[in-house]
């Protein structure tokens, strides 16, 4: 696929006329071209005025490559009044507009967010209060506790909102005055929403007031990874039960990864229940076989991760390259470059291991995001709105990039390793906890059909966590992959790079 | 006054490198080697930088000398006859992988720096973009035309030279990841770069068949991974002895000051021919091609050394002498000439004791091959020495071409010699 061209299922959501429309997109099937010659059409083949449309996406980084991509398809159009924004940044945008609550409303950041706790709870317990208090404003309840009500005064006598407040106050601001609401909606003539499956029930509230007609919203249930602060919403079912006779309009052709890593894919998410209907095909070559490699302990998985990265760039040093410690590209496989290449893991306390091993090889990584509690919720869910890209300028250089699965959500990788898979990691479980197996098979499908090339997963057999050794079996997931599409490792004995010991050159 | 100049080493801080690469005994094997400036290795290294910083002190413009009580007791034991001053001159290699054109690049750049402030600035923008603490030579995801950039900009006579810039896996031209042309690799700043380094398996003859690089100088280094390999390639100058004088000699490939590189018969080289190691495969260029690029043994693409690399790229035949080129003698390491006269390895402790016994009475390694009249040798009763270097600098040899990581034998004796030598030793 090059080009302006769409394939016949990008083509039928592009052109369906407007109404509410839910776009299914599985991975890899082209849902940000959709999207933005969505809009691109509106406005050059609909007449619609630029600032008639208001398009919501996931992150700051998917609205500025979104509005990019809007403006390559109308070379030298006007889009200023053109509204690519997250959700938190357009309702921030509307409550400045409409000076509520507070003249200039400004927003907390995220790591301040405890410092309105300070004398309020022991420090220890702020972090579930603030939990706590997320998770009551994003069922639109003000916190009701009466350290959680401290909180919110102290929030308001500074003239601040958290990030969980935009929305309570916008959707209160449009209750509290219908006219402005009116206005609002009379100038968003067209409401489109990215990665709608991971939409809290605030933000849709929020788009769906504003939204009139036409509203066009695109997602694939099966990567809804964030079940946010542990609220259960399924904003797919909401939009249907609010917008009866909307059309569903499937993506059919994957265009990111080999088949087999597709296929595999599609066996592991098949044991789902489907939200949508499943209408998935490869569109590109057969590939190698997803290699599955087990391991004595994690420290090995490390070490014969980072081993096997060196064999893929076809060697990084004159060591591994003359001593043959880097394997040497098998049948059918090419090289990579460290931009390539992706490991990724459940918790973000698995990164230590692979840090520690790719610095012995001297191989330059970048690891984005630092911490996961103990609950295996990604405390950067916010953050991740807000962007990961934006908070640290990239380094110039390549790097293997290092994250969670969580966080690599919407990206892509020729290479992905994705480590741990044992159950009990992957699927996470706590102590005495059953966790959600379909939460967590979602997340491992995110984190396959990241791959574009070759799919790598590993599991150990001992692992230390969270101040804890653990014996874990495989992940079931493993086994719901069909083993013509998988290739078994050994796992490899400690010994020697085969051949002589290398000498000093 | 002619001196030597080795501008490429590690030091220990470099993967897969001796231990002993530290200042006190780099000081002592230049002078058992004969060479009077020798690259730092690793700048690049906040640990052996500060080490280099701790115990060098600047000698004249540019380079730096052991401090003189650092200096007395490693003097001490180097023999009389070898003794000679020793300079530094700041150097480190980077490595660097990343992606251009769709195709995955590897390439090794010598980086030399007039000062350690010059170093450190360098130092600081490569800490920004990767790890430069785990290995002497980073290994960073880095174009090399930023490199270069970030070299340029770090102080105006801070230079960048591409290393052993064939060899298959790391070099500017090199077969698996490299490019075709400077100016490919390097773009907007190719004029930038104003010589390459030529690497163990190729020598100046091989590189003059390309007319693009008649407008860089040829220089050539040891890359050494351990002190006794110092020197094993080298370049000989007669200029200012300091950083400007070595490098304006350099760029202005003036054959008055730079005189000529000492180097390795390129077929002593590890990927001078193509072929597989593992296979036990040799392949010659024009073979390689009549096979199809693949291995006669297992059926997989061989590794391209460089002198079917230089085939591909050479738009002259063999031969022709670009006018201002410096000149070039082929030497082989005195420990495998030592191996073959005695008929034992070359690591050996015969080898040894006769080596030191040599350097004690003629001089460092570099005068004996070199200079050292067979004549002399004769009268110490070294014939079938005497007789071995002759044919060395005569460059009759008997070859068997290095490849795909494998070194290359270079026979210098036959049964005969010995068999005659031992005749005459009788008479």
């Amino acid at each position: 696929m090059n080009g302006a061209e769409l394939d016949a299922s990008q083509r039928a959501a592009v052109l369906a006329e407007e109404g509410p429309v839910i776009v299914a997109a599985g991975p890899g099937t082209g849902k940000t071209r959709v999207f933005s010659h969505r809009v691109a059409r509106l406005i050059r083949d609909r007449g619609a005025h630029p600032g008639e449309i208001l398009a919501l996406t996931f992150t700051r980084s998917a609205a500025a490559e979104m509005r990019g991509r809007v403006k390559a398809l109308l070379p030298g159009a006007r889009l200023d009044a053109l509204w690519v924004e997250t959700c938190h940044a357009a309702a921030l945008r509307i409550l400045r507009e409409e000076a509520y609550p507070f003249p200039e409303p400004a927003v907390l950041g995220e790591a301040e967010r405890a410092s309105l706790l300070e004398g309020v709870v022991p420090a220890r317990e702020a972090e579930a209060l603030l939990d706590e208090i997320r998770a009551a404003k994003q069922r639109l309840e003000p916190p009701e506790s009466a350290p959680g009500r401290l909180y919110q005064e102290r929030l308001n006598s500074r003239r601040l909102l958290d990030f969980d407040d935009l929305f309570l106050c916008a959707l209160r601001l449009f209750e509290e005055r219908p006219e402005v609401l009116k206005r609002w909606r009379d100038r968003f003539r067209h409401v489109l929403m990215d990665e709608f499956q991971d939409t809290t029930l605030a933000q849709y509230r929020f788009a769906s007031r504003l939204a009139g007609r036409d509203f066009f919203v695109v997602g694939d249930p099966d990567q809804s990874i964030y079940g946010f602060a542990g609220v259960p919403f399924d904003p797919f079912a909401a939009f249907a039960e609010d917008h009866p006779g909307c059309r569903v309009l499937p993506l059919t052709e994957n265009y990111r990864s080999q088949a087999v890593i597709l296929d595999a894919a599609r066996q592991v998410i098949a044991r789902n229940r489907a939200r949508l209907p499943r209408q998935l095909r490869a569109s590109l070559a057969r590939g190698l076989p997803v290699e599955i490699s087990g391991h004595q302990s994690d420290r090995q998985e490390a070490e014969m991760t980072v081993r096997r990265i060196e064999g893929l760039l076809g060697g990084a040093s004159r060591f591994s390259v003359d001593t043959g410690w880097a394997a040497r590209p098998g049948e059918g496989e090419r090289i990579y470059s460290l931009a390539d290449i992706a490991i990724l893991y459940r918790l973000n306390a698995q990164a230590r291991l692979f840090e520690k091993a790719l610095e012995r090889a001297g191989l330059p990584y970048t690891t984005f995001g630092k911490k996961t509690r103990k609950d295996g919720r990604e405390v950067a869910a916010v953050e991740d709105l807000e962007d990961f890209r934006d908070g640290a300028p990239r380094p110039a250089g390549e790097s293997v990039t290092l994250m969670t699965a969580h966080r690599a959500k919407g990206l892509e990788f020729a290479v992905v390793f994705l480590a741990g898979c044992e159950d009990g990691v992957l699927p996470y479980r706590r102590d005495g906890h059953p966790g959600a197996v379909e939460d967590e098979r979602r997340l491992f499908y995110v984190a396959m059909t990241r791959a574009q090339d070759r799919l790598f997963l590993s599991y150990a057999r001992q692992r230390f966590l969270f101040g804890k050794s653990l014996s874990l079996p495989p992940s079931p997931f493993i086994s719901d992959i069909e083993s013509e599409l998988r290739r078994l490792q050994q796992a490899p004995r400690r010994k020697r790079p085969r051949g002589r010991q290398p000498e000093l050159f | 006054m002619s001196f030597i100049a080795d501008l490429h080493i590690h030091s220990k801080h470099s993967r897969a490198c001796s231990r002993s690469l530290e200042p006190g005994s780099l000081h002592r094997w230049c002078q058992l080697k004969g060479i009077a400036v020798l690259g730092t290795g690793d700048l690049t290294h906040p640990a052996w930088s500060a080490e280099l910083e701790s115990t060098l002190v600047a000698a004249e413009p540019g380079l730096y000398r052991l401090r003189p009580e650092l200096e007395r007791a490693q003097d001490a034991k180097v023999p009389d006859s070898c003794r000679a001053p020793v300079r530094f001159l700041l150097e480190g290699e980077v490595s660097c992988i990343y992606k251009r054109d769709g195709r995955v690049r590897k390439v090794h750049h010598l980086v030399f720096t007039p000062s350690f402030a010059a170093a450190e600035r360098i130092r600081a923008r490569l800490g920004e973009i990767g790890n430069i603490r785990s290995d002497g030579r980073p290994i960073l995801g880095l174009d090399s035309r930023d490199l270069l950039s970030i070299v340029r900009d770090a102080d105006p006579e801070a230079y960048l030279v591409p290393a052993h810039a064939w060899t298959p896996h790391f070099a500017v031209f090199g077969s698996e990841s490299g490019f075709d042309s400077l100016e490919e690799c390097f773009g907007d700043l190719s004029r930038e770069v104003f010589a390459i380094e030529t690497g163990l398996s190729s020598d100046p003859p091989m590189n003059w068949r390309l007319s693009a690089l008649d407008r860089v100088a040829l220089i050539s280094n040891s890359d050494a991974h351990s002190p006794e390999k110092l020197g094993r390639e080298a370049n000989l100058f007669d200029c200012e002895l300091s950083y400007a004088g070595l490098f304006s000699a350099i760029r202005g490939r003036d054959p008055k000051r730079f005189l000529k590189t000492l180097e390795f018969f390129p077929e002593e080289g590890k990927y001078h021919a193509d072929g597989h190691r593992k296979c036990r495969a040799r392949l010659d260029p024009a073979e390689t091609i009549r096979r199809g690029g693949l291995c006669p043994a297992c059926g997989k693409p061989v590794t391209v050394g460089v002198l079917h690399r230089v085939e591909k790229l050479a738009d002259r035949k063999k031969g022709k002498r670009p006018a201002g080129a410096a000149d070039y003698e082929s030497l082989i390491p005195l420990k495998e000439v030592l191996g073959q006269v005695l008929r034992v390895g070359p690591g050996s402790v015969k080898v040894d004791a006769l080596y030191h016994r040599l350097l004690a009475l003629f001089g460092p390694e570099l005068r004996i091959l070199r200079e050292v009249p067979a004549a002399e040798l004769e009268r110490e009763g070294l014939p079938l020495l005497a007789l071995a270097l002759d044919r060395m600098r005569q460059g009759k040899v008997s070859l068997a071409a290095g490849y795909d990581g494998e070194y290359g034998v270079i026979s210098l004796l036959g049964e005969d010699d010995f068999t005659r030598k031992a005749q005459l030793s009788l008479l």
